[in-house]
């Protein structure tokens, strides 16, 4: 209906720490600052287009968040070179660029720490426009990384399972939940997992609908158990 | 949102029959939600708990996304689910008529 609010959600925290990383580097650094001014660059180009209505996957802004990737490249392992590369992933789906995006996110190394804020800022931007290709490739990508890291793997499988969800693919999700408890039943994520799994179960036809009651907008109570007797539509919605 | 017009003809056509619609928004902000509502007019209940997905509804319902559209009949069990508004009229007349859906109402 109109333009996606820009509401990525990014892992901005993680600049704070960034003077730490380089005081034993003997390369250039690649400075918070230098990538923190690229990526406020490149945001304010997209932003100015789209605010005007325009398409905002034009070269000047492709240029742009190329440099930004090349600052991400530069030194892979520091936190402003893994906000450098997150961000500029982020900022290419964000224009649309959504297979250029997963085909740079598959081409990360194995141990590239990169890797987390990168999933978290595809994710941010995946919900933002509602498409979750990049997101799946680069989480696939990542899975075939992660052989010998079944912790990792049913972090990922977890996430993966939140975006069929998200999207309504409800075998597809139980697919990926089951996955999370078979490839690490001590994970964290697989209690959530399971939880989530038995979820759906009950949330599958002819099963009883979970109830709640509050007070609307306008001050009255509902309760949908007070509703028995007719049909109920539960609308979830957001105004963004 | 783009499907309050949908809505809105749904419970034209469709609350003298017995249904009730109950929107649930998960803006973090409900004055934005509250606009919306009064922008479009809505006039069926709307919840708004201020805590966006992290909501006690959302989290029971799995949500996701959203629009997330879930049909409860009269019996208060389960219908049937859909994310977009194209779905929703089978699933209210359902809901309405007890029309049986493919693999509801099974022995589990």
């Amino acid at each position: 209906m109109k333009a996606p609010n820009p509401r990525v959600v990014l892992p901005v925290l993680l600049s704070f720490f960034t003077s730490v990383t380089f005081a034993a580097g003997g390369t250039r650094p690649v400075t918070t600052e230098a990538v923190e001014s690229a990526v406020a660059a490149a945001r304010g180009q997209i932003q100015a287009l789209e605010e005007s209505g325009e398409d905002p996957n034009v070269e000047a802004v492709r240029t742009s968040l190329a440099a930004l990737w090349e600052l991400g490249r530069e030194q892979p392992d520091s936190v402003a070179g893994e906000r450098a590369t997150s961000e500029a992933l982020s900022l290419l789906i964000r224009i649309g660029r959504v297979d250029e995006a997963a085909a740079k996110a598959a081409a990360l190394g194995p141990d590239e720490s990169a890797w987390d804020p990168l999933l978290e800022g595809l994710l941010g931007a995946a919900r933002e426009v509602g498409r979750y290709e990049a997101f799946e490739k680069a989480a696939s990508a990542r899975l075939a990384l992660l052989q010998a890291r079944p912790d990792q793997q049913a972090r990922l499988w977890f996430v993966l399972g939140r975006i069929h969800l998200a999207q309504d693919r409800r075998d597809e999700a139980r697919q990926a939940f089951e996955r999370v408890v078979a490839a690490d039943s001590r994970a964290p994520v697989a209690a959530s997992a399971q939880k989530i799994l038995l979820q759906l179960d009950e949330l599958a036809p002819g099963r009883a609908a979970p109830v709640f009651a509050g007070t609307t907008l306008s001050g009255e109570r509902v309760d949908l158990e007070k509703l028995r007797g007719g049909a109920v539509l539960v609308a979830v919605w957001a105004s963004w | 949102m783009g499907e309050f017009p949908l809505l809105a003809e749904f419970e034209k056509e469709l609350g003298p029959q017995g249904l009730t619609i109950v929107g649930v928004s998960v803006d973090k902000e409900c004055d934005r939600a509250r606009s919306m509502v009064q922008h479009f007019n809505v006039n069926w209940p709307q919840l708004c708990d201020g805590m966006g997905l992290a909501g006690p509804i959302a989290q029971d319902y799995l949500v996701e996304a959203t629009p997330a559209y879930f049909v409860i009949a009269a019996d208060g069990t389960m219908v049937g689910n859909t994310t977009a508004g194209e779905g929703l009229a089978s699933l209210l007349a359902s809901a309405l008529h007890g029309t049986p859906q493919d693999g509801a109402g099974g022995d589990r």
